[in-house]
C-alpha cells in the first residue's frame, strides 16, 4: 500500500484577512470615538462591520431575535430561559476578558484595572453595548451593604422585540451580567431579572448577588412576588428556609 | 434682541449675567411714560438722527440706549487705538453665575462613583 499526500490537505489555506478599523489605524490615540461613524467601520465591499475595539459586529433583525427565542422554546421548552442564561453567562465571562484587553490597551493605565474608579470602568464596559443596540443602563448600588445590587436596562433589545408577554424574557442579559461581574470581582455571582419591560414595566431590572440570594429571589418570583416585594425581603435579610 | 452697539459695550460676564436664562417675560415700562417727540421737530433732525429715533429692534423704550452717543463710540472713524480700547478686555471670570439656592441640598452621589473596582469584590 502506498500512501500519497492528500491534495486537499496540502492545499495552503488562504490567510484570513481581518477587517481593519481605518479610523483607528489612522488615529490610534483618538479616544473620543463615540460617533456612529467613528466607533464602527462599515466595510461595505466585504459586508463586515468592525468596531473600534476590533470586535466583529453583525446586524440582526427583530425577526432573528424572535426566531431565536421561539426556536429555542420549541426545542427545549421551559428550559429555554436557562439555556439563554447560560449562553449569556459564557458570553459575559469571555467579554470580561475581552474588555480587560481592549480597555488597558486603549487607555494605557499604569494602574491595574481593579485600582480604577468603579463607575468609570463600568461605563467603559457598557457603552459599546449601548452603541450596538443592547440598551442603556444604570447601576444601583444603594443596597451594596446588603450584598446585592440592581442593574437597570432601558430599552432591552429582547424585551422590546417580544413585547408584552407577561413574564421576564431578558435571560441572556441576566447571564451576561452574572458572567461579567463574576469575572470582575473573581467570585461566582448570579443574576435574575425581577422586572421586565415584557411584563408591562417601563424598564428591566436585574438583581445581582450570590447564589443563595438569587435562589431566594427566584423562589419568591415564582410565588408571584413583584420586584418591590423581592427588594423588601432582601433588605430585611430574608433567605430561603 | 440687543443691538450690536449694546452688545459691544458689555463684557462677556455682563452679557451672560444679564441674559434671561429662566425665560421670564420682561417687565415692560409703560409706553405712556416715554416722552413724545413733536413731529414738527423731526424736520430739524438730520437723516441719521431721525432714523436713529425709531425703535428698530422692538426693545422696550425704557431700556433703549441712546443711539447717537453709541454710534459715536463705535464709529469707524476712531483710530485703531481708540477702537480697541473700547471693549472690556479683562472681564471677571464669573460667567452665568447661578445664584446659590439656600434650600437646595447636595445632590446624592451615586454610590458607584466613590468606589474602585476592587471595592466591588468586598460587597459580595
Amino acid at each position: 500500500m502506498v500512501f500519497t499526500a492528500n491534495p486537499i490537505l496540502t492545499t495552503p489555506r488562504k490567510p484570513i484577512i481581518r477587517p481593519e478599523h481605518w479610523l483607528k489605524k489612522k488615529y490610534p490615540e483618538k479616544h473620543h470615538h463615540y460617533g456612529l461613524e467613528d466607533f464602527f467601520a462599515f466595510h461595505t465591499a466585504s459586508g463586515t462591520i468592525v468596531d473600534w475595539n476590533d470586535c466583529r459586529n453583525a446586524l440582526a433583525s427583530e425577526d432573528f431575535i424572535i426566531g431565536l427565542i421561539e426556536g429555542l422554546e420549541a426545542e427545549v421548552g421551559n428550559a429555554s430561559g436557562v439555556v439563554m442564561y447560560q449562553i449569556g453567562r459564557q458570553w459575559g465571562l469571555k467579554d470580561a476578558a475581552f474588555f480587560r484587553k481592549w480597555f488597558m490597551e486603549e487607555y494605557q493605565y499604569e494602574k491595574e484595572l481593579h485600582q480604577l474608579n468603579l463607575a468609570y470602568v463600568l461605563e467603559a464596559w457598557w457603552w459599546p453595548f449601548t452603541s450596538q443596540g443592547w440598551g442603556n443602563w444604570s447601576v444601583d448600588m444603594d443596597e451594596q451593604k446588603n450584598g446585592f445590587m440592581f442593574i437597570n436596562i432601558y430599552d432591552s433589545a429582547v424585551a422590546r422585540t417580544l413585547g408584552d408577554v407577561g413574564k421576564p424574557v431578558c435571560h441572556i442579559y441576566a447571564g451576561l451580567m452574572a458572567g461579567f461581574f463574576s469575572s470582575l470581582v473573581k467570585k461566582s455571582l448570579s443574576c435574575i431579572e425581577i422586572q421586565c419591560y415584557s411584563m408591562g414595566e417601563n424598564y428591566c431590572k436585574f438583581l445581582l448577588g450570590k447564589q443563595e440570594r438569587i435562589d431566594a429571589a427566584t423562589f419568591w418570583q415564582n410565588e408571584g412576588a413583584t420586584a418591590k416585594d423581592i427588594e423588601k425581603r432582601l433588605v430585611h435579610g430574608e433567605y430561603l428556609k | 434682541m440687543m443691538s450690536q452697539s449694546v452688545l459691544a459695550q458689555l463684557s462677556v460676564t455682563e452679557f451672560f449675567q444679564g441674559y434671561n436664562w429662566s425665560g421670564q417675560p420682561p417687565k415692560l415700562e409703560s409706553l405712556l411714560q416715554t416722552t413724545a417727540i413733536d413731529p414738527a421737530s423731526w424736520l430739524t433732525l438730520s437723516v441719521g438722527d431721525f432714523l436713529s429715533q425709531s425703535n428698530w429692534h422692538g426693545s422696550p423704550r425704557g431700556v433703549q440706549p441712546k443711539p447717537p452717543q453709541l454710534e459715536k463710540a463705535l464709529s469707524l472713524t476712531l483710530t485703531v487705538q481708540e477702537y480697541f480700547q473700547y471693549p472690556v478686555w479683562q472681564g471677571q471670570p464669573h460667567i452665568a453665575v447661578v445664584p446659590k439656592d439656600p434650600v437646595r441640598r447636595e445632590a446624592k452621589t451615586k454610590a458607584t462613583e466613590k468606589y474602585q473596582v476592587t471595592d466591588l469584590t468586598h460587597l459580595f
